[in-house]
């Protein structure tokens, strides 16, 4: 028995460290080259001294700090947004019954479905017309709207879970509506909120189209900003590669640190 | 209570990032105030100073010595300049979405050749001639450019653009590989085939020729060189194109043929990008892609003749980028100050040697110091100013898009040269027509 | 006689009328407030948008001849989108990429049970998770850019795993006929860590009880999952493909990176074939007209969604 449990164990790891590799491939291959001197680019060759001058280069060749800048303002405005208008609204659609609930639930999903490139000539016309081309504030709007039924939905399905029962208890115990909903509901859909606020900023941080459109020098975002290094003469790898490794490094960073607050489970069966 | 705290925490986090932004938010406006309050004093010498103009560019590395180095040029003269630097890959959508809304968003555009019939038939552009008497500047010397650019340049007797940095499509050669096997560089097609046929060993892992074959402008731009030296063009005398003729669809052949024969088996949509390092290494021994290579072991010559006899329409397209001020601006006169600095010998000096070495300037070829950083600037001179703009008309968008996807349906063998220029014909036919370019 | 009958009928209960609405807001004013500021801030902003896409997809606009006289063309650009070969064959590798979303949801489901069954005997376990999910954070565009590099004929890394394997010449980008199984394959890779990253913490939110009792029984790992899990976790598995689902019609970026829909058109999705519309000839109406009729499809959808949940949402009443 205790044999067959070590063996597959064993084959756990095995099977876990292959698949885990193979996703991983590309990234770490990315990772690898970009650490890789600018003439050793385009061989597979994996002998060579890291040297980190491309990564010098390209902070300083695209302004990356002032980029890294406006992918935070507008990621994080994006999901208080997003939050501050979904949460209520996925509450009002679990608590309560009304007509046409339905039809508006789709309606909020159809528009999260509408391609951004359906939507950017008219998006441009609406922030030229009210003067806000070229502020964080027009992107954030925009890319909102690409979120916020995302929100709406995802929250739906953790409200969902928090029993009617446990509210209603506390309503018993003394605690008004408002009340119930922050003492009780609010922190068991936490885990739920740690997920929903990650994927915001996730589409928020790599939309590409939108941001490319409505913003200028000084409000550019790190996606727009490092697809500078694709040119009519071709990709400047040696820039690329690290450039886009730092675009990805925050939300990496935000992912271990959030994970182990989603780990407990989306939380389902945290009160079953 | 467990909850409650771990909620405490998250909502702490999102809330010190949230302060974090705005502080970084409001410390930027700030000193965005102060660097432009200091510019408020009038000074005689100083007409614009205390202007601010916002130029679209694209990223490249001249574009970007011109962004460093902007910080003198406002000290002379006071003006301040914010850029908009966006990729290659759309700019173009940038800039005509800006000038169709007439959004008054940009003083200076940065528009590459194909879009310029486009912008002049739309009017979005100021005549340059006109700005230095209005204003009272000193002119730029418009001379010093390439001819045939600035006359593509010039709508009903407008010069709208200046050349900033052009570049074409060329033969390269890897000089190793070349002298080993004892050719000499081609300079006719037949030359070319025997080269390419000569050097190509796929056991060996050495393929004679590539070109360009991504689906897109860039099949075309390569295209374009073998019908030009056939002496043909891609439109006739009244705008009639000229798919169907014998000449195309020979180059097509050709260009195809060189393709399936002398390419790795990748060559049938490879970019230039995939293209250059393997010229560099000595994977493929010729190629035909953008002039932009510079490698002391990578020579450039004009694309070769038919034969010796054929008098060609040009080496290459037209490609690279021009300066142009948009007509709605109401600081042209900074505007313009700013465009003769970019413009001046010494700043586009600067900015190629920074970047692709390919300045549009022609006195800048005479520099000792760029003869020297550029081995290749005889040839890249030539091919530069026999280039030729193949399609003047504002259809080009679309013509390219329909030869682009013709192109790269033959190459992949989904058609034959046949029918896909006959396609293509019809269709930009269809395409002319339509937009009043055309009558019978 | 009649019809003014009924005009007055209609005309008459105005009080009736805005009696309910009075009660229905009585009734309703929690939902109301809670749910109205979503509903106005999205109306408000996308409203715009689409009133002009619509005009505008029954007009002759080009973004590049607005020099041109600007007329109203019926259906045209409609009847042409719906006549065009090009438009038939982005339809269908359209229907091609979305067939990808299959085998993310099973490889994911797969993916979440296997980690979840050795969570408590594999050390470490977070840091895989975290590594498995990293895929989904790569920026699209990267991502479209990072496979060109590693499919790169020479210097990639795929070519030279290819050669290894005496496999060297799979034209991954070059052949038409290929290009989209490429193109499925990257999106799998980034998004079947999207549904592991739900479905697994889903999994582990499930009671421990059951699977305790089913382990006394002696029940086989199949059955296990068969009867216990799957039943538990089918509310989680069906919210991470239908957000999915949901998410791919943004699909764009990476595909434009990596072919810009070619070679041959072989990797033109639907959005693509609209980006080049709007943006590589500047056919703005003809534009338009996809985007509505993309529009009218995703509704379409979104409806047979919203079917296959009514249970769902009745459940939750």
């Amino acid at each position: 028995m205790e044999n067959v449990k070590k063996r597959s164990v064993i084959t756990g790891y095995i099977l876990i460290t292959t698949v885990t590799f193979l996703f991983l491939g590309p990234i770490l291959w990315a990772l690898i080259s970009s650490f890789k001197p600018k003439d050793l680019l385009y061989t597979p060759s994996l002998i060579f001294t890291p040297t980190i001058a491309n990564y010098q280069e390209a902070i300083s060749s695209i302004n990356f700090f002032s980029h890294l800048t406006n992918s935070l303002i507008i990621s994080v405005s994006t999901v208080l947004i997003c939050l501050i208008l979904g949460l209520p609204a996925a509450y009002g659609f679990v608590r309560f019954k009304f007509k046409m609930k339905n039809s508006l639930l789709f309606w909020i999903l159809s528009i999260q479905m509408l391609p951004p490139i359906a939507a950017v000539i008219a998006l441009y016309d609406l922030f030229l017309s009210t003067n806000l081309l070229g502020t964080h504030l027009a992107v954030v709007i925009a890319s909102s709207i690409f979120n916020l039924p995302l929100t709406v939905w995802m929250m739906r399905s953790f409200f969902q879970e928090v029993p009617l029962t446990l509210e209603e208890s506390a309503m018993i115990d003394g605690c008004t509506r408002i009340q119930a909903f922050f003492k009780i509901t609010l922190p068991l859909v936490g885990t739920g909120i740690a997920t929903t606020s990650i994927f915001v900023f996730l589409f928020s941080w790599n939309a590409y189209l939108i941001p490319l459109v409505l913003t200028n020098r000084t409000t550019q975002t790190l996606p727009v900003a490092i697809t500078g290094f694709v040119s009519d003469s071709g990709v400047m790898w040696d820039q690329l590669l690290p450039a886009s490794m730092l675009t990805v490094l925050p939300l990496v960073i935000l992912a271990i640190f959030i994970q182990k607050y989603i780990v407990r489970g989306i939380s389902f069966g945290a009160v079953k | 209570m467990k909850f409650i705290y771990k909620i405490n925490t998250v909502l702490l986090i999102t809330v010190l990032l949230a302060l974090m932004t705005i502080i970084v938010a409001c410390t930027q406006e700030t000193s965005n105030e102060q660097s432009s309050s200091d510019n408020t004093m009038d000074d005689a010498s100083k007409p614009f100073a205390g202007q601010e103009i916002d130029v679209l560019l694209q990223r490249s590395g001249d574009t970007e010595y011109l962004m460093d180095n902007t910080d003198e040029f406002t000290e002379e003269t006071g003006i301040e300049v914010n850029y908009t630097p966006i990729a290659y890959e759309e700019i173009q959508e940038r800039t005509l979405l800006s000038l169709s809304s007439n959004s008054g968003e940009f003083d200076v555009v940065n528009p590459f050749t194909e879009m310029i019939p486009a912008l002049q038939h739309s009017g979005w552009i100021e005549d340059l001639n006109k700005i230095p008497e209005e204003y009272n500047v000193e002119p730029i010397d418009l001379d010093q450019f390439m001819q045939n650019y600035q006359d593509y340049y010039t709508f009903n007797g407008e010069t709208q653009f200046v050349l900033f940095q052009p570049d074409t499509r060329v033969l390269y050669y890897n000089k190793t590989l070349l002298e080993e096997a004892g050719i000499d560089p081609p300079t006719t097609w037949e030359e070319l085939e025997e080269a390419a046929e000569a050097l190509t060993d796929p056991d060996e892992g050495v393929y004679g020729y590539a070109t360009s074959t991504a689906q897109g402008p860039w099949t075309v731009l390569t295209w374009l060189p073998v019908l030009y030296s056939m002496g043909e063009n891609v439109l006739g005398p009244d705008n009639l194109p000229m798919l169907d003729s014998e000449a195309a669809l020979e180059a097509t052949e050709f260009y195809t043929n060189m393709v399936h024969n002398y390419s790795p088996p990748q060559g049938v949509s490879m970019d230039v990008f995939e293209i250059e390092p393997l010229l560099r290494d000595g994977t493929i021994a010729m190629a035909t892609i953008a002039s932009i290579v510079n490698d002391p072991n990578i020579g450039m010559m004009s694309y070769p003749l038919y034969d010796e006899s054929t008098d060609r329409t040009g080496s290459g397209t037209t490609g690279g980028w021009g300066f142009g001020i948009v007509k709605d601006s109401d600081v042209k006169g900074a505007a313009y100050e700013w465009l003769r600095w970019a413009t001046s010998k010494e700043t586009m000096k600067e900015a190629a040697l920074a970047g692709r070495l390919s300045p549009g300037r022609m006195d800048i070829y005479e520099e000792p110091d760029f003869q020297e950083a550029n081995p290749n600037w005889e040839a890249q001179m030539e091919a530069l100013s026999t280039s030729k703009m193949y399609f003047p008309l504002p259809v080009e968008p679309e013509a390219q898009e329909i030869l682009g996807t013709e192109l790269s349906r033959i190459v992949t063998e989904e058609t034959t040269p046949e029918e896909g220029l006959d396609t293509a014909q019809e269709e930009i036919l269809e395409l002319i027509k339509g937009g009043g370019y055309y009558s019978e | 006689m009649k019809m003014i009958k009924i005009k007055a009928g209609e005309l008459a209960p105005p009080s009736i009328k805005s009696k309910t609405a009075n009660s229905f807001i009585r009734n309703n004013w929690r939902p109301i407030a809670l749910i109205s500021p979503t509903i106005i801030y999205l109306m408000l902003i996308t409203l715009f948008p689409i009133i002009n896409t619509v005009d505008l997809s029954f007009q002759n606009v080009y973004l590049t001849q607005q020099f041109k006289p600007i007329e109203y063309i019926g259906l045209k650009n409609y009847s042409e989108f719906l006549s065009s070969r090009e438009a038939h064959d982005a339809m269908i590798k359209t229907l091609i990429y979305l067939s990808g979303i299959i085998i993310q949801v099973i490889l994911g489901v797969a993916l979440a049970v296997l980690m979840n069954h050795y969570t408590s005997h594999i050390k470490g376990i977070g840091v895989y998770r975290v590594l498995l999910s990293l895929p989904i954070f790569v920026t699209p565009f990267v991502s479209g850019i990072l496979w060109r590099y590693m499919f790169g004929y020479e210097f990639g890394l795929i070519y030279h795993i290819g050669s290894f394997l005496g496999l060297e010449n799979i034209l991954w980008l070059q052949s038409s006929s290929l290009v989209m199984l490429t193109v499925v394959i990257v999106d799998i890779w980034q998004w079947t860590p999207f549904i592991f990253f739900i479905v697994y913490a889903g999994l582990q939110g499930l009671p421990k009880e059951p699977y305790e009792a089913a382990y006394v029984d002696g029940a086989s790992h199949w059955k296990t999952f068969r009867y216990l899990t799957l039943p538990m976790a089918l509310p989680i598995i069906t919210l991470a493909a239908m957000l999915r689902f949901i998410l791919s019609f943004q699909a764009f970026d990476t595909i434009w990176a990596m072919t810009q829909g070619g070679p041959a058109n072989g990797s033109q999705i639907l959005p693509v074939y609209l980006f080049k519309a709007a943006f590589s000839t500047f056919n703005t109406s003809y534009a338009s007209a996809i985007a509505v009729l993309i529009l009218v499809f995703i509704i379409i959808i979104g409806q047979s969604i919203g079917k296959l949940l009514s249970k769902e949402v009745n459940r939750q009443g």
